[in-house]
């Protein structure tokens, strides 16, 4: 088998015997969204206004819960150092482990939506669109949120300070990925967004691994 | 001396540190110089806006600190990669320096233009283009002085907060283009290219308050690397001299 698969096969298994990371933004994200329908007057047309709004910012925060602990545990058993010395690319590694911590933490995400979209009556025929949406952007973000999980590796009670780093820079992914589920709604092209989207998702696979590995380097360089 | 050989000693912090002092006493003076006549040009010599009034006034303010707030980071990227690269103290002492001041300038500029927002659009805050990147700016900001200064050891937070510059400068386009995508209410820009909509009149003391600013900042970014520079150096014995004579 080709290492690299192995590689993050290794890593789903890891997750996978701690079911409680993958179990946990899962229940956020459900309990979050049904905060809102409960907080204003549930009337349809608001509701369905604001969805894809609350989907969004809703799957945010659930990725964001999830940042604190992706490099912790390797960082204190010491995984993490002999991946820095190993003469094999530190910024592939970084690629596939934050590819599995997408598929741990926001493939359920996208499995789930359906259902949000039921309780905030979005457009059920709009689906494919917010999932491609979805896609898209938690990728992106899950990428931009390891990059604030990496400069705050060595700090304790780093979560604040991940939020204030990965907040501002994810504004953009927020806006794209929101208004091509706003347009889908509206019957309008929702490509325009997308495009954008994808765009960006390009741009961070592409920079962003490259920076956190220099950011998990700093850590064993002094 | 020429040019190279200059740029290699002011890579060395005690040089650095003896020849801040008179360029900054020298930029301190031609930055306040500039400002006050850019504010006399601009409060008593302009005429009021046909539209606006006096409120427009606030411009002589708003639009150097705006134009601040972007150039600092411009500053804090480029030392930042300098920093990362050439690992050039002298570097991140600068960007380090620089990010409260722009953190300030970014503040001044979004509190101006509420100021001004209240009789232009009737209230302090509205979700255009222009204010939320700048508030998302201010964010960015708090985010690499709040890293800057987290770690035990100063280097590593130079490092650190150096990345995220980085990744915030190749940020920002993003924002500003995202956010304006988004929506926009803003008076477009009065700049476009070399010509310009402002008359004359109004239109130079607002240049000499943009460029007394950017005396005004270069004097306090040297000022303010000096000291980081003392507190970086600590434990040199020219750094102990300076400090205790």
């Amino acid at each position: 088998m080709n290492p690299w698969l192995f590689f993050f096969r290794t890593e789903l298994g890891v997750s996978w015997r701690e079911r409680r990371r993958v179990m946990l933004p899962l229940v956020f994200f459900a309990i979050v969204a049904f905060l809102f329908p409960l907080t204003m007057n549930p009337k349809a047309g608001l509701l369905a206004r604001m969805a894809p709004g609350i989907i969004w910012v809703d799957a945010m925060l659930a990725i964001f819960l999830g940042l604190e602990s992706l490099f912790r545990h390797d960082h204190e058993e010491g995984i993490l150092e002999q991946w820095v010395l190993s003469p094999t690319s530190l910024e592939l590694r970084v690629l596939f482990k934050v590819a599995s911590f997408w598929t741990v933490t926001s493939l359920p995400l996208l499995l789930m939506s359906p259902l949000l979209v039921l309780w905030l009556s979005f457009p059920v025929q709009e689906l494919g669109i917010l999932l491609v949406g979805l896609f898209l952007g938690t990728v992106t973000l899950c990428f931009l949120g390891a990059l604030g999980a990496a400069l705050t590796l060595t700090l304790r009670q780093s979560s604040m300070l991940i939020a204030v780093l990965f907040l501002p820079i994810a504004t953009p992914i927020l806006i794209f990925g929101a208004h091509s589920a706003i347009l889908a709604a509206r019957d309008l092209d929702p490509r325009p967004a997308l495009y954008l989207l994808a765009t960006l998702f390009f741009l961070t696979v592409g920079i962003v691994p490259k920076a956190i590995s220099a950011a998990l380097r700093i850590s064993y360089e002094t | 001396m020429t040019l190279k050989t200059f740029l290699h000693r002011l890579g060395s912090p005690p040089y650095f540190y003896q020849i801040s002092k008179p360029w900054g006493r020298a930029f301190a003076w031609i930055g306040l110089g500039l400002i006050l006549v850019g504010l006399y040009g601009g409060l008593w010599l302009a005429p009021p806006d046909y539209q606006q009034g006096n409120g427009f006034r606030i411009m002589y303010v708003h639009v150097p600190s705006a134009w601040m707030s972007l150039f600092v980071f411009m500053v804090i990227a480029v030392a930042s990669f300098i920093g990362l690269v050439w690992r050039m103290r002298l570097a991140d002492a600068v960007a380090a320096a620089s990010a409260p001041l722009g953190a300030a300038f970014t503040a001044v500029a979004l509190v101006t233009g509420s100021l001004w927002g209240k009789p232009m659009w009737g209230t302090y805050w509205v979700w255009d283009a222009r204010l939320t990147s700048e508030l998302i700016l201010f964010f960015l900001y708090l985010g690499i002085i709040t890293l800057n200064r987290s770690f035990e050891d100063q280097k590593t937070g130079d490092k650190a907060a150096a990345i995220l510059a980085l990744i915030g400068a190749i940020d920002v386009p993003i924002v500003h283009y995202s956010v304006d995508w988004w929506q926009t209410l803003h008076q477009g820009s009065s700049f476009k290219g070399l010509t310009s909509e402002i008359a004359p009149s109004m239109l130079w003391p607002l240049l000499v308050m943009m460029a007394g600013f950017m005396f005004y900042y270069a004097w306090l970014v040297l000022w303010r690397t000096r000291s980081e520079i003392l507190l970086r150096e600590m434990d040199r014995e020219w750094a102990q001299r300076v400090v205790e004579p």
